[in-house]
């Protein structure tokens, strides 16, 4: 993200370049991965050719060095416009929590209604509707049959399509 | 010769014409709706595709590739927005040409010029593929990896900004399809003590994580800002404005061109649509008899741009079945749907599963004829989709998407998966991380890794023994200078 007086994706940005600090958590996470994640997920013990772990090593080193080239290439252009200011701000990161934690909540709903009640699709019909009018409110404040649709219509065509089209239940 | 019409005869039967045929229908549907392109249609069937058979399935992801090609002008003529950056040229011309009043006429074009095409493109596909089959089967895994590394390097050098960005992708797709029981020693990597990880990460959930999900996110944002179009469909067509049989005769030096310059470039991994469809467009201007006309609304540019991202379709299955690399993210796509249907795209399929070739190149053809079939018949059903409004649409695709997951990895493991990758989508989106590389990175990256193991114990840990493989070793020294041109060229055409 940007640094600029307004807010990380502000329409200036004197800070440092969105691509700098992409480089620095490329490298970050590669050492994580290189360091840590690797040895902790990986057992090379008892490997009779080549170990499990040289390929995810491998590219891991290779995204570092390219992390790294990120870095010196935008510390090489200091001082010039970043290509990417503005076009990730606070604001974008907000939405995209609020659509995540919306579709999480539908499927948490759609998980526990569905083994609570224990029959096929009753999860569904009670977590989609609520899913189904959460997307429509976060898109814009649409008229009440688009509500009344997204709510009805749809699900009954989603539930007709998989239960009688491809015979696959929802929970 | 009998295997072959036999796998055409089982392309004819009931179940693959009607996956076919519904697989066009999604394709043009969600190809037309504003926002959405042929690759999201693509992901987003992948999941209903689980029950079929591999013909039915590959079938109907063909048809949803070929009517999405379609579908994508329809927006872009009616509404003036490309789902699309192809689909930008064809705004050129089609957009003109439908505010002036002959909107039919415009999507006629695009329609017959996409078909045909496409068809030419195919029938390159069916002529080359099986003998260059037949070269590709004498390459070993050393000249495969050379082949993987110039392919990706291609790939990563035309897309985005940055040459660092598209290589990371990559690297980072194929790392992770590092996730899963190691091939050769079956010991268990990041699969952090969940059995659901044995097989790797689930495709179509990190397919549509990171593609479909993000873009709807995006249009989710933008819906704020939404207000109602004023596009009135095919309503205002004045007159007959048709396109006849002879008028588009008229344009078949433009569409015969358009689709040889979309075979050449969907040929060559990494090229795509934009450029073929701009190049046909910039060739069309060159030779035209009234080159002026061009961009007021001529039906010459529809048709040269149509003709030739179409055929692009086609062609970028050509690397696909003979070398197993896509060219683009449809093709990436499409080899994740032969692997869940267990299916290895690659030299060998000519082999072990003749049926399915010759049976997905007649679904191919039969593709093509549903498109102009349907697209004809439902040209002004199809019309009316760009007037739907976002606040339905967008909502109802982010809910099949979930429900799509669900059902087809059988519980809801995948779809936290595939939510996961959504936020590294929307992150990559927005930071210019090419999504295609790291979709092309994460199919490829099995096939890499097992080359790359088999080169090492060929080469017996001895780096010098490369010289024996003098065409593996031209490509690998080729690869850094080929990357070096093409983003000098780049630059120099960005600067100009």
């Amino acid at each position: 993200m940007s640094r600029s007086p307004e807010g990380p994706g502000g329409a200036t940005s004197p800070g440092l370049a969105t691509d700098l600090i992409l480089g620095i958590v490329i490298v970050l996470f590669s050492l994580l991965l290189l360091f840590w994640i690797i040895p902790a997920q990986v057992n090379d013990a008892g490997a009779f050719g080549l170990p499990p772990s040289l390929a995810p090593r491998a590219l891991a080193w290779l995204m570092a060095a390219l992390g790294a080239m990120l870095i010196v290439g935008n510390l090489r252009h200091n001082g010039e416009v970043d290509p990417l200011a503005g076009k990730l701000s606070w604001q974008d990161v907000g939405h995209l929590a609020l659509c995540i934690l919306s579709v999480a909540f539908m499927l948490i709903v759609m998980r526990l209604a569905g083994d609570a009640i224990g029959r096929p699709y009753s999860g569904f019909w009670i977590a989609a509707p609520l899913g189904l009018i959460a997307f429509t409110l976060i898109h814009t404040r649409a008229p009440l049959w688009a509500y009344a649709f997204n709510a009805l219509a749809a699900p009954a065509v989603i539930y007709a399509g998989f239960w009688w089209g491809l015979e696959l239940p929802l929970p | 010769m009998d295997m072959i019409f036999a796998a055409m005869l089982d392309a004819l039967s009931l179940t693959t014409f009607l996956s076919v045929v519904l697989g066009v229908m999604i394709g043009i549907v969600i190809g037309a709706v504003p926002g959405l392109n042929a690759p999201m249609a693509i992901a987003v069937a992948i999941p209903l595709t689980f029950t079929m058979t591999p013909l039915a399935a590959i079938g109907m992801l063909v048809g949803v590739m070929k009517g999405g090609g379609f579908g994508g002008a329809i927006g872009a003529i009616l509404l003036n927005t490309p789902g699309e950056p192809h689909s930008a040229a064809t705004t050129l011309d089609g957009y003109p040409l439908a505010k002036g009043g002959k909107p039919r006429r415009a999507l006629q074009t695009a329609l017959y010029s996409s078909v045909a095409g496409d068809s030419c493109s195919d029938l390159v596909l069916i002529l080359l593929a099986p003998t260059l089959a037949v070269f590709a089967l004498r390459a070993g895994p050393v000249e495969l990896a050379a082949i993987l590394v110039i392919s990706l390097t291609l790939i990563a050098s035309l897309s985005g900004r940055s040459l660092a960005k598209g290589i990371f992708a990559a690297a980072l797709g194929a790392f992770l399809a590092t996730v899963g029981v190691d091939p050769e020693t079956a010991a268990p990597r990041f699969t952090f003590g969940q059995v659901e990880l044995f097989d790797g990460l689930p495709l179509a959930a990190v397919a549509i994580g990171v593609l479909a999900v993000p873009e709807i996110i995006l249009r989710l944002q933008e819906g704020r800002r939404y207000s109602a179009d004023a596009s009135r469909g095919l309503a205002n067509s004045e007159g007959d404005d048709r396109l006849t049989f002879g008028e588009f005769l008229t344009l078949r030096r433009t569409v015969f061109r358009g689709a040889g310059i979309g075979t050449a470039i969907g040929a060559l991994p990494g090229l795509g649509t934009t450029l073929a469809a701009f190049l046909s467009y910039a060739a069309t201007k060159r030779f035209s008899a009234a080159p002026e006309k061009l961009g007021t609304g001529a039906t010459e540019g529809i048709a040269a741009t149509e003709s030739a991202n179409s055929a692009v379709s086609g062609a970028n299955l050509i690397p696909l079945l003979t070398l197993g690399i896509p060219g683009n993210l449809t093709a990436a796509l499409l080899v994740g749907a032969f692997l869940i249907h267990g299916v290895t795209p690659g030299p060998l399929i000519f082999q072990r599963d003749t049926s399915l070739v010759y049976g997905l190149f007649a679904a191919m053809i039969m593709a093509n004829v549903m498109v102009l079939i349907i697209g004809s018949l439902g040209l002004r059903v199809f019309a009316l989709i760009v007037k739907v409004p976002p606040f339905v649409i967008y909502p109802i695709v982010l809910l099949l998407c979930v429900v799509g997951i669900y059902v087809s990895q059988g519980g809801f493991f995948a779809v936290w998966v595939m939510l996961a990758f959504a936020v590294l989508g929307f992150f990559m989106l927005k930071l210019e991380i090419s999504i295609v590389c790291f979709i092309i990175g994460l199919v490829l990256g099995p096939m890499i890794e097992l080359s790359i193991r088999q080169s090492v114990i060929l080469l017996s840990r001895n780096p010098a023994a490369i010289l024996d493989h003098p065409f593996a070793l031209i490509l690998f020294a080729a690869s850094p200078f080929v990357a070096w041109l093409l983003i000098r060229d780049r630059n120099r055409l960005s600067d100009g």
